[in-house]
């Protein structure tokens, strides 16, 4: 059970994930508003 | 509504409530009935995260805010991502290994009992006043939509959250939120794909975004920096990124979700299921306000959705005036119809902003003859199209998914409250060492006294705007304080008790001082102000004294 709750990996891989999904969210709304301004 | 739309609802109430509390195990200790002996998947408490975070008032009222302006409120969720990840390096791991129930016992250890207990204290008022508010937003809309008593609609929604999480404790409300996520998110995924078969029937889609484009509504993008705007990219940015920190890393009712986790690993996974899934979820719902616009264009829109008030002012003496502008409005509905058919952009716009004059004129006419000055227009604008246009059964289906929204916001805060209340106060001031049944009984005792109170701020809040308001400013008082003595506490060694202390009291006078003397400075800038106070006097207090 503590061994269990202690489970800590490294997920930077998910982090960097994250970040490109919102950049890439923000860029599409932008286009998106642009194009159909 | 239909009976078999009546039976839809009624069907899913009596389910998640009879599952809610079949998996509720392992709830005979305080252990269990608080943290799910943490024993939970990271999936589920990550819709658990997302269904304590969205509210009913995140359905009807982000849809309604979408028709009237658009996208743009999905800037207030830019910090929403980042925030997850500095939680998931940051708080998660931390709070998981101190073995905590609530994020306040951390105070104590770092600090001292005064500053837990004040900022235990602080998370319990406002949360108290601001479940009751989440409560009475959608029950005002739902009674003059299905024409309940104001009293019965709440009963309807506070009745069975009230009993599953009373019984069934933490684990009760994750396993119903996962429920209500899929609900929701089933009900708002049908309820686009109708627009868009209704929408289509008239005008392509293409043509469709373009005249939702014309109007700015898919402008959702602003990056100019201005105080004074509430929702541009850098207020989402900065003060929603505060906001965030703060609501999920120091606000029990958020912090409790992602305890039951069975590991720091499956803790992070589900705080960051929200970092990948809120943003577009929340596109989901702002769209499907944008094209009950576009669908409107199509088909003839009421001149108002709220109609509560129709026999009064039908008995004013303003009626005349009254049906004279809503025949102006049919008129020109007709005309930015055709204009929009024709694609004559410069007769659309100009049709369209007649129609909003018209509307402007019919709700101060409303206002005026009935005194209701608080007249809220923009909720009812799902739930009327809801109603009166979607297929019988997927009306029950909407309706089950609003009232879903409101149980599982409601559920997890009404849990949390409780948790404050036996861990932080009673148990640490009161009785110190009773037994596990004692700590048991008393908590569902807590959990029914705090959901009561929540029941009558609610149908008190639901008459007075004013209140509402109050309460929603309380929260950006002490969120941005709260994070500030958080931050005092895990990333300094050097700060004492005293300027933890010190620092919490003085961010939030900071940020009284800035809400109602400076109020052009919109309210997600004030936790930025609140947090940087706590850190900044906090800090001169621990060095100097």
């Amino acid at each position: 059970m503590t061994q269990e709750l202690e489970r800590d990996t490294d997920m930077t891989p998910t982090y960097v994930g994250v970040v490109i999904l919102e950049a890439a969210i923000i860029v599409v709304l932008w286009f998106l508003g642009r194009a159909f301004s | 509504m239909r009976p078999l739309d009546w039976l839809v609802v009624v069907a899913y109430i009596s389910w998640i409530v009879i599952d809610g509390l079949r998996r509720s195990k392992g709830t005979d200790k305080v252990d269990g009935y608080f943290l799910a002996n943490r024993s939970l998947p990271w999936w589920a408490v990550g819709l658990s995260v997302m269904a304590t975070q969205m509210s009913a008032v995140t359905i009807v009222g982000t849809t309604g805010q979408a028709y009237t302006t658009g996208l743009r409120f999905i800037q207030f969720y830019f910090g929403l991502p980042i925030a997850m990840v500095i939680l998931s390096l940051t708080v998660v791991p931390f709070f998981t290994r101190a073995r905590v129930y609530t994020a306040y016992e951390y105070l104590e250890r770092r600090f001292d009992v005064r500053t837990r207990s004040l900022a235990s204290f602080l998370f319990l008022m406002g949360r108290a006043l601001a479940l009751g508010v989440t409560l009475a937003a959608p029950a005002v809309v739902m009674s003059t939509i299905l024409g309940w008593t104001l009293p019965a609609t709440v009963a309807a929604i506070c009745v069975p959250m009230i009993v599953y999480t009373t019984i069934g404790g933490v684990q009760a409300v994750a396993w119903t939120d996962v429920k209500q996520m899929f609900i929701v998110v089933g009900g708002m995924t049908t309820a686009v794909g109708i627009l868009v078969y209704g929408i289509t029937r008239n005008v392509g889609f293409g043509q469709a975004l373009h005249l939702a484009g014309a109007t700015g509504r898919l402008q959702a993008i602003d990056f100019n920096f201005d105080l004074h705007e509430k929702y541009t990219f850098w207020s989402g940015m900065i003060g929603g990124l505060f906001l965030m920190l703060s609501y999920f890393g120091c606000d029990q009712s958020q912090v409790q979700r992602y305890l039951t986790a069975k590991s720091i690993d499956e803790a992070r996974q589900s705080l960051l299921m929200s970092a990948f899934v809120k943003i577009p979820l929340q596109l989901l719902i702002l769209a499907s306000g944008v094209l009950v616009f576009v669908f409107y264009l199509f088909e003839p829109p009421p001149m108002l959705f709220n109609r509560v008030h129709d026999p009064q002012v039908a008995a004013s003496s303003r009626a005349a005036d009254y049906a004279k502008l809503e025949r102006a409005f049919d008129r020109e509905v007709a005309t930015r119809r055709e204009a929009a058919a024709r694609s004559d952009r410069t007769a659309f716009l100009a049709s369209d902003t007649r129609i909003q004059d018209i509307r402007s004129s019919a709700t101060k006419i409303v206002a005026e003859t009935t005194g209701d000055t608080g007249y809220n227009d923009v909720n009812y604008v799902f739930p009327t199209f809801i109603t009166t246009r979607m297929p019988i059964g997927l009306v029950g289906l909407m309706i089950a998914a609003i009232f879903a929204a409101a149980m599982s916001a409601s559920g997890g805060e009404l849990n949390a409250l409780a948790t404050a209340t036996i861990i932080d106060f009673y148990r640490r001031h009161f009785v110190r060492n009773a037994s596990e049944t004692h700590y048991l009984r008393v908590s569902k005792l807590a959990t029914i006294s705090w959901g009561l109170v929540a029941c009558v701020v609610a149908i008190n809040a639901a008459n007075q705007g004013s209140l509402i308001e109050v309460v929603n400013r309380y929260g950006s008082f002490f969120y941005g304080s709260l994070l500030g003595v958080f931050i005092l506490g895990i990333l300094t060694k050097r700060a004492t008790a005293r300027g933890a202390f010190w620092g919490l009291l003085a961010g939030m006078a900071v940020v009284l001082f800035v809400a109602f003397r400076l109020p052009w400075i919109e309210f997600l800038w004030h936790n930025v102000i609140g947090a940087v106070v706590v850190v900044v006097v906090g800090m001169a207090i621990s060095v100097l004294m």
